[in-house]
């Protein structure tokens, strides 16, 4: 179907530009020299038109799924309007003055140096417009980068650590007793926040798998072991480079879930219906990519988001992960390994 | 006003103009270019294959081959990047200094040249075709090694049939072609580029198994390659692939598999051409006693009956630890596991200071390896407790891990299989513990042994 | 102010009259020549074979792109057989697209832009004889010359050319074996060991020649204009070129600062960009550093984001003056126009930090440098209005020239415009180092700034070789070109907001994008058309340079002073020193018979004209 539509753009396109408009335009003076304006004029609405059709293809942002990606999506939305606006106009005063103005004998060109009322009021306006934007975007920018520390937050938060390295991301959450302590002590809570989360024997971890909770705040310890990678939530809008030598600090929190426990395994790309019920969306497959040049296989650090919707489903896939961990024995059916839950 | 349609190039071309016909008529032009990109757009949207091209054959081996167990002596230095030790043998001058000791094994016989034998006329067609009848050329590959019964249990038990094959072929081509090589010699173009390696699979031997068989025979179960494939090896550049479809995954593993049966059988037949040329040494043409052919189905069946066997071999602990859920009992263990550790015919022979010191040694690819810093809790062969049970009880083939001690009436930690079972669980304590400042602390408060 | 323009003048005619001419062997007048004319030539023959290195090259990938994975014919035997499988590495594309940028971006934008038109254009513009300082002019040509040898040798070496993208970040680009275990290789990627060593030498070189380049223009542009040429009666091509000199002269150094710490880190074993826990690639570990990755980062950007103004402010200006010639009118608010690109340069000096918004940097300097950048559209926005404003009410000859710098007007506002979503902190934090990204970098930068690069080509063509070059041809490339570089670079856009990331070599890895795969095909084939079609305007050239129509004086009817030399000009430009009476834009002067009123030339009676352009 997409491929349907693209070839049809394009051939329209070509056939009035090449077929219609050329030959035309290639006349010396008189009607045809109008027709470059259409060469123009076309090209700038079929622009306009794809941006605006291209979401009832799909071909949009991925439905933002956490607290912030409202307010990046609103902003994004607000920008497309002005600049939209702004386009839209200034083409349909590009494609008039080309199809009004083509040279013709006996009418003089007009003789203008140019309007100072006219230049004070084109810089003032978008002077404005776009100083109001500036400061508009602030808080939201702050909200996304400096999120507030303190014991509250810590306690009821989640914490994991994130390493990059060629080529993959190494995932490292607390055990749930770990997390029993935090509930009852929250200056512990902070102190790790703060600490960025020292090792300890009974961590889970996995790789290329973060765990989150809907309605719960998740902070990320990024690090990195060896280059600049860079940490992509595309649902979440969350990204942030990971530096060597720093570990920084980014959170998120998810709106919805998308991941439902079958057996004891977790499944995504599902969600919860009006009614209640999970089912199966293909739209719930989030994703983590590293979206700083880091090597061969950088188009391939490719990892998996489950949010979970309850605190408890959570905690009981933390405790399962970390049963698998630390088996003695060789587990008795094919398990794919320690923490891996399934696709 | 005059003169606004002025100048000259807006009046019809003058006769004199020396253009090119073609372009006297642009429409016709344009009419033609519209024509080839629609052409273009529709040959480009179907797309292409995704599969090797049928053309392609595997290459003959032509690098240089370990005749021996291990090797001796010690690196001068890491290996740079994009150079592999091997290549001292090459002629490559960046690596003296570095990989001295392989002149010297050369010269001992134990690395061997196959060149000689596959650029000689005869020998080495008759190698290619007895290859392409084992194993097929990379877009379609195969398993058939004469014997119908054996066919059979390779297809079903080792799931080399060759729709998997094919299969995995496709997810091999773009997955893991690139550090693994077309043949998994490991050379592929980024494998020279990181280190460690990636593993060479036509020597058939694999580090990280958990099967009981002999150490000169082991295979790794299909479980242990899916481990290897979901979890990545951490500390290298083999990454996860947990988020291959489980059909993809499946079939990947028996393309390794047929990789590894086929260098293998390649492996083995020429090493033995070579012993072969030279015991008769100056003779001109080999004699064969045995047809090409023959050797490299021999071989294969070797292998691939090892690799069955391992299926069912896999290694269960003769018993369990009981200090899982007990502070106490496993600080207690991990003493234990701490002193013999640290006895001086043990695993600070290799591990010194526990690995933080540890030299660098050759492995039996040819590359360099160093005996795993126990500190710095990051562990290729997975980390959960059965894993470390396996390495120790195993050994790691290949990078000069031994198998743990045998049953000694004269040493109470191995006096019986009870004992001996006991202290490498004691061990495994020890290591789980070792790389946490907090448990080293409190190891040392509870039981006097200093550690850092 | 008086008495030094009359020394001035004195000088010129007593040059003219004496005629100073020494016999000059072919290779002191062709090949090392002093003459900015040669030399910008120069400069364009150059820009324009590496225009189709940079060219191939991105259809190269664009291969692998469109058709992920796929056999390539021909090449796929001949480059890969062996373990390679055939199949393009992932190594390989990576350097694929770090060679396109920074052969597009140092061998043939700014070349073209600064070395071609400025050193061709800037004495003829203003009335000058020649630039101030010859030999460092024919010194800034020369020494693009090892920068390319090196960066063409980079191709061949172990590992294979820089591959680290054209911003070099550390510590992909900048790390390095400890001495004695094969330093000059990288542990982090092939391309990053001599190749890398390889980019830094010639990058320094290129910045080295445009150095000297800008040192010239502005000495030349303060101190050498004709009699009666003030500032603000100078062509906008002239003030688009002055005020680039003035930016690259005051952020190249920053470059070649950060490029000799990165040298010095891959080859002497300095720690600049390794920060002190040091790091590690497997069993290849690097030592403890002492420096800070984020250096460079700052370092590079505060040159690179000017770069970004170097290679669009001349093609604005050249722009701005074919837009006059071809509208008939006179350009709408000089002074506002000179003032929006000083905004431009000015603004652009700091706003580098918009590249690092997600590097980690701290986020409240992240407001500063956001507030700055979102300014910085005010100034383009006037300048699109005042483009507008010329071409209101004018007499359009839709030439070939007229027809590139109007797609420059109209793409240039679609590259403008999406950069305000960059601008945007939290919506960067989204569509940062994706197709959107590239999307308005290539709308800048191919949509304006070759177009406009076009126009100049075919504008001042005569003027350079004396021939005209073919409208039809040149009507026929603008077409296919102008349509297919649409198709291109446009659907990015889409890519960019559905969350495809940049540099990326298998897009078809994640869910998310699978739907997206076909305008990477699409995207793939139109890239081909564009870049064949690019053929024919070299053809164009070619052919009218040996065979084109003979070219009058001043074909264009144009007012500024180039046209008043002869086409080509010879040695000293102009047959009398040029007397500059008013401003360049006197079109359609009203009681006039002609609609143009050259710079020095007189006013016929009852003619009242402003004594400075507005």
């Amino acid at each position: 179907m997409t491929y349907a539509i693209i070839a049809l753009l394009t051939v329209a396109t070509l056939i009035y530009g090449l077929y219609v408009v050329f030959p035309a335009a290639l006349k010396p003076s008189g009607k045809g020299v109008k027709r470059w304006a259409y060469l123009f004029g076309i090209t700038l609405i079929t622009e306009i038109l794809v941006f605006a059709l291209a979401p009832l293809f799909g071909w949009w942002l991925p439905p933002g799924r956490s607290t912030y990606s409202g307010d990046i999506d609103l902003l994004f939305y607000v920008i497309l309007a002005v600049t939209g606006a702004t386009f839209i106009g200034v083409s349909i005063v590009y494609t008039y003055v080309l199809f009004k103005y083509p040279s013709q004998e006996g009418r003089p060109s007009l003789y203008s140096h140019g309007n100072i009322k006219l230049e004070m009021v084109w810089t003032a306006i978008p002077g404005v417009l776009l100083f109001l934007l500036a400061i508009g975007q602030i808080p939201a920018w702050l909200k996304v980068k400096m999120p507030t520390l303190d014991e509250g937050s810590a306690a009821q938060a989640l914490q994991v650590e994130v390493v990059g390295r060629q080529w993959e991301w190494r995932v490292r959450y607390p055990s749930s007793e770990h997390l029993e302590r935090w509930r009852s002590d929250p200056r512990a809570a902070l102190t790790d926040l703060r600490r960025k989360l020292a090792p300890q024997p009974d961590d889970v971890r996995l790789v290329n798998e973060l765990h989150a909770v809907k309605g719960e705040r998740l902070f990320i310890h990024l690090r990195t072991m060896d280059v600049i990678h860079s940490l992509f939530l595309p649902q979440m809008r969350l990204k942030q480079d990971a530096l060597p030598g720093k570990t920084i600090l980014a959170w998120f929190e998810p709106t919805e879930a998308n991941c439902q426990r079958v057996g004891d395994t977790w499944h995504t790309g599902v969600r919860k219906d009006a009614k209640g019920n999970w089912v199966e969306d293909p739209l719930y497959k989030w994703e983590i990519a590293c979206t700083e040049f880091c090597g061969s296989r950088h188009s391939l650090m490719r990892g998996k988001l489950f949010v979970h919707e309850t605190r408890e489903d959570f905690e009981a896939w933390l405790k399962l992960a970390a049963a698998r961990q630390r088996v003695t024995a060789p587990p008795t059916e094919a398990k794919p390994g320690a923490g891996a839950a399934g696709q | 006003m005059k003169g606004s349609v002025g100048f000259r190039s807006d009046r019809e071309t003058p006769e004199n103009q020396p253009v090119s016909r073609w372009f006297q008529s642009p429409s016709r032009v344009l009419r033609r270019v519209a024509l080839a990109w629609g052409v273009l757009f529709t040959i480009g949207m179907v797309g292409c294959d995704e599969a090797y091209d049928p053309e392609l054959l595997y290459p003959i081996r032509r690098d240089w081959i370990i005749n021996a167990e291990s090797l001796e002596g010690t690196p001068g230095n890491i290996n740079p990047p994009g150079l592999l030790p091997l290549q001292i043998l090459d002629g490559r001058k960046e690596l003296l200094g570095i990989s001295n000791d392989f002149l010297k094994a050369r010269d001992d016989g134990k690395i061997v040249d196959p060149r000689p034998i596959v650029d000689s006329s005869n020998l080495g067609v008759e190698l290619m075709r007895a290859l392409r009848d084992l194993a097929g050329r990379p877009r379609f590959p195969k398993i058939d090694v004469d014997d119908d019964s054996l066919n059979e249990r390779l297809a079903k038990e080792l799931k080399l049939d060759r729709k998997t094959l094919e299969r995995g072929s496709v997810v091999y081509r773009r997955n893991c072609l690139h550090c693994h090589g077309l043949n998994g010699d490991g050379k592929g173009p980024t494998g020279l580029w990181v280190n460690p390696h990636p593993r060479d699979f036509r020597s058939g031997i694999f580090k990280y198994v958990s099967s009981s068989q002999d150490e000169g025979k082991r295979k790794p179960l299909r479980e242990d390659l899916r481990r290897t494939l979901t979890n990545g090896i951490e500390g290298t550049s083999m990454p996860s692939f947990a988020l291959l479809p489980p059909e993809d995954m499946d079939a990947v593993i028996s393309y390794v598999i047929h990789l590894s049966i086929r260098g293998e059988a390649e492996m083995e037949t020429l090493k033995e051409l070579i012993l072969e040329r030279g015991q008769s040494a100056g003779a001109a043409e080999e004699v064969e006693q045995t047809p090409i052919v023959e050797r490299v189905r021999s071989k294969a069946r070797t292998a691939a009956e090892r690799w069955l066997e391992a299926l069912t071999s896999q290694l269960m602990p003769a018993s369990q630890p009981d200090y899982e859920n007990d502070e106490a009992k496993m600080l207690e263990a991990a003493a234990r596991g701490y002193k013999f550790f640290t006895r001086s015919d043990q695993c600070v022979q290799c591990h010194t200071n526990f690995g933080r010191d540890a030299d660098l040694r050759y492995d039996m690819w040819g590359t360099m390896v160093r005996p795993r810093n126990l500190t710095a809790n990051i562990y290729g062969g997975g980390r959960r407790p059965i894993d470390f049970y396996w390495r120790i009880h195993l050994g790691i083939r290949g990078s000069g891990m031994p198998s743990f001690a045998p049953v000694n009436e004269k040493d109470p930690a191995v006096k019986d299989a009870e004992a001996r079972e006991k202290t490498m669980w004691d061990v495994v304590a020890f290591i789980r513990l070792l790389p946490y400042p907090e448990w080293r602390a409190k190891l040392s408060k509870a039981h006097g042994i200093f550690l850092d | 102010m008086g008495q030094w323009v009359v020394n001035m003048s004195e000088n010129l005619t007593h040059a003219a009259e004496h005629g100073h001419h020494e016999e000059l062997s072919f290779l002191q007048k062709y090949v090392f020549s002093r003459d900015h004319k040669i030399i910008g030539i120069q400069f364009l023959f150059t820009g324009l074979l590496m225009l189709l290195l940079g060219g191939g090259l991105a259809l190269f990938f664009r291969i692998q792109l469109g058709w992920p994975g796929a056999e390539i014919p021909i090449i796929g035997k001949w480059l890969w057989d062996g373990p390679a499988g055939r199949v393009m590495p992932p190594d390989f594309y990576n350097m694929l697209f770090t060679m396109h940028a920074s052969v597009m971006i140092f061998f043939v934008i700014i070349p073209l832009l600064t070395g071609a038109f400025g050193n061709f254009l800037i004495p003829l513009m203003i009335g000058a004889k020649d630039m101030a300082f010859p030999t460092l002019n024919m010194l800034s040509y020369w020494f693009m010359w090892p920068a390319l040898i090196v960066i063409l040798i980079s191709f061949f070496v172990d590992g294979g050319a820089a591959a680290s993208g054209w911003t070099a970040y550390p510590t992909i680009a900048s790390v390095t074996m400890p001495s004695g275990s094969g330093s000059l290789r990288a542990p982090s990627q092939p391309g990053s060991g001599i190749g890398q060593v390889l980019w830094l030498l010639s990058v320094i070189f290129v910045g080295v020649s445009s150095m000297m380049g800008s040192v010239n223009y502005i000495t030349t542009i303060i101190n050498m204009r004709a009699v009666g040429m003030t500032m603000f009666r100078m062509p906008m091509t002239v003030w688009g070129m002055f005020i680039t000199a003035i930016l690259q002269a005051f952020a190249l150094p920053v470059l070649t600062v950060a490029l000799f710490l990165q040298l010095f880190d891959k080859t002497i074993g300095t720690t600049f960009f390794l920060p002190p826990s040091g790091l590690s690639f497997g069993n290849w570990t690097t030592g403890p550093g002492g420096g800070q990755p984020l250096l460079w980062q700052h370092l590079f950007w505060f040159y690179s984001h000017p770069a970004v103004y170097i290679m669009i402010l001349p093609a604005m200006g050249m722009v701005s003056d074919i837009l006059v010639t071809f509208a008939r009118k006179p350009l709408f608010g000089y002074k506002p126009m000179v003032l929006a690109i000083a905004g431009i340069a000015g603004l652009g000096f700091i706003v580098w930090g918009h590249h690092m918004f997600q590097s980690g940097m701290d986020p409240r300097l992240g407001t500063g440098f956001m507030v700055a950048t979102i300014m910085i559209a005010l100034p383009s926005a006037v300048k699109t209005f005042n483009w507008l404003g010329t071409l209101w009410g004018g007499n359009i000859t839709f030439s070939t020239s007229m027809l590139n710098a109007l797609a420059f007007v109209s793409m240039f506002v679609v590259g403008g415009l999406s950069g305000i979503f960059m601008a945007a902190t939290p919506v960067d934090v989204f569509i940062h180092d994706t197709y959107y990204i590239v999307a308005h970098i290539h709308y800048v930068l191919f949509m304006s700034t070759m177009f406009g690069i076009f126009a100049g080509v075919t504008h001042w063509f005569p003027k350079m070789f004396g021939r005209m070059m073919n409208e039809r041809v040149g009507k026929i490339h603008f077409v296919i070109t102008f349509i297919a570089a649409n198709c291109t670079f446009y659907p990015m856009h889409i890519l960019g907001v559905g969350g495809t990331p940049r540099r990326y070599f298998e897009p078809t890895a994640f869910d998310y994008l699978q739907h997206l795969q076909g305008i990477n095909t699409f995207i793939s084939i139109s890239a081909f058309v564009m870049g064949f079609a690019q053929l024919l305007f070299l053809g164009n050239m070619f052919y009218s340079l040996f065979w084109g129509e003979k070219a009058t004086r001043n074909p264009w009817r144009a007012n500024t002073l180039e046209w008043t030399a002869p086409s080509p000009p010879g040695h000293g430009n102009f047959d009398v020193a040029p007397v500059v009476l008013r401003g360049p834009y006197e079109y359609s002067v009203p009681d006039m018979d002609t609609d143009y009123l050259p710079q020095t030339a007189e006013v016929p009676a009852g003619v009242s004209v402003p004594a400075h352009a507005h």
